[in-house]
């Protein structure tokens, strides 16, 4: 096995890092969330950039900072968010042993990712290496964390190649204003004026995390109740108070307050890497 | 967007591949969303991809999105008789030190004794009505209407594993470490939630409970 033999360390894990891959889908009736990396758009290009399947556990940097140390040559990639990271983004090559991979500061964007050939090797359960540390699968990685890989990791992945990128027209950048696709949700027709919602530029509240985004920059009236029912990521609860929650990856599967809407499910990938400095804004689809 | 349907259910869609059925107009058997879970456990004949129980509703997942149609005809083929059976579940019996942080406070605000919280809370048959909130978590049918109080309107940071608590009109147990805003009355040793088993695959390994299983605390 190659627990003797990481292929990297964690010098610091920054704001937050965990695993993740697709996610772990099917226990939502036991109150088990599907978690998986917030940007799947990113994480699969992070693969696909060294030959992985899609699906292959990534490590998920949130936010800001974060750096680690490679024991091995190891082809690695970074796509995502602008971290400040030291090697290009959306692109893949040869890490010697002993360079670093560091995120200096936030650019832009949210959460970027960083895989190995092969995948990092890590703890799974149910079929998924996806860490939800707040429904207590598994843990976040902290500074002197040791990362395996496999066989596929420790040889030279493309022999006589320096580097592999992926197409500009592919690569997205995360800044501005961003208009995200959402449906009606299931109580929207309580909602005396949706409006609202639709001509709000909202900005995401730094009260935000794996398990959902606050959405500062207004209100929203409401003035029903509902009994607890299945939330699913990408949901737009609205509380009592009028501010609208999406529930995201790590999220609780049911909640109790009104639905007004539910963000198209490509559009989640977007709006996951939408920083304090964004405006979103929401279009209805039917 | 809404719509009844004759077979009972109320349809009403949930982003591009989930269906929201409720109750169209009493037509639907009483715990009809257990009975519509369990049926489904037994027997995929809706083609849904994943179901999770609400208090009111159920949400059925699809893989693809499907038209209203398709899932209308399915659910006319869905019959209560041939698929509902009633397996009678053993009752789980969960034995609490009633000793939690808040149980005299909850005492007091009852104007009870400790002794008579005790009582009311360890005496009544519950029954799962749903999991949700984390893993494993349990909403508990059947909590004395005496001892309903609305939960806390700071919610405390740190609540550990095995507390057993009420939370407006329902019990409940914490399956995991986590923050909330439940009234502790006690502490279980029972695992709610065994992340350890979850690669067996088996969801009764993973959870004690589920929804319409019955339950009873005991005092110890």
């Amino acid at each position: 096995m190659s627990e003797s033999n990481p292929i990297a360390a964690v010098v610091s894990p920054g704001v937050g890092l965990t695993a993740q891959d697709a996610g772990r889908r099917g226990w939502r009736r036991y109150g088990v969330p599907e978690s998986g990396a917030m940007d799947q758009y990113s994480m699969r290009w992070a693969n696909r950039l060294l030959g992985n399947s899609d699906r292959l556990p990534v490590l998920e940097f949130a936010f800001q900072g974060g750096e680690l140390r490679f024991l091995k040559n190891v082809w690695v990639a970074c796509c995502g968010a602008d971290l400040g990271c030291n090697v290009t983004l959306w692109s893949a090559y040869l890490a010697k042993e002993g360079t670093v991979l560091r995120f200096s500061r936030n650019v832009q964007g949210v959460y970027s990712y960083v895989a190995v050939a092969g995948g990092w090797l890590c703890d799974s359960w149910l079929g998924s290496c996806s860490v939800n540390a707040r429904a207590g699968i598994g843990k976040s990685l902290g500074k002197g964390d040791f990362l395996y890989g496999n066989s596929l990791g420790k040889t030279n992945r493309f022999p006589g190649i320096s580097k592999r990128v992926l197409l500009p027209e592919k690569q997205r950048i995360f800044d501005g204003t961003k208009k995200i696709r959402v449906f009606p949700g299931p109580q929207f027709e309580y909602f005396e004026d949706a409006f609202q919602f639709v001509s709000t530029a909202w900005k995401i509240s730094s009260r935000s995390d794996r398990s959902g985004y606050r959405l500062d920059g207004g209100t929203v009236q409401i003035n029903k109740t509902i009994e607890s029912e299945a939330t699913l990521p990408g949901s737009v609860q609205v509380t009592p108070s009028g501010q609208p929650i999406v529930t995201l990856n790590d999220g609780p599967t049911v909640g109790g307050y009104p639905k007004i809407a539910i963000i198209h499910p490509e559009d989640l990938s977007w709006f996951v890497q939408c920083g304090p400095a964004v405006e979103v804004k929401f279009e209805w689809v039917d | 967007m809404v719509e009844k349907h004759s077979s009972g259910f109320r349809i009403e869609s949930y982003g591009p591949m989930g269906w929201l059925l409720s109750d169209g107009g009493s037509q639907l058997p009483e715990g009809w969303i257990q009975r519509f879970s369990r049926a489904l456990e037994l027997d995929n004949c809706l083609g849904v991809q994943e179901w999770v129980p609400g208090f009111e509703n159920i949400l059925l997942i699809f893989s693809q999105p499907i038209e209203r149609d398709i899932l209308r005809t399915r659910l006319s083929a869905f019959s209560w008789d041939k698929n509902a059976e009633k397996i009678p579940d053993p009752i789980s019996v969960i034995s609490v030190s009633y000793d939690g942080p808040d149980l005299e406070s909850f005492a007091r605000t009852k104007k009870m004794s400790v002794e008579e919280v005790v009582r009311r809370h360890s005496s009544p048959e519950y029954q799962v009505r749903i999991l949700g909130f984390s893993p494993g978590f349990p909403y508990l049918d059947g909590l004395d209407p005496v001892l309903r109080l609305p939960r806390k309107a700071k919610p405390v940071s740190r609540i550990e594993v095995g507390s057993v608590a009420v939370g407006g009109s329902h019990a409940g147990v914490y399956s995991i470490e986590s923050p909330g805003g439940w009234h502790i009355l006690g502490r279980t040793d029972r695992k709610l939630f065994d992340v350890d088993k979850m690669n067996t695959g088996i969801a009764d390994e993973v959870f004690l409970l589920r929804p319409g299983v019955r339950v009873r605390f005991e005092a110890i």
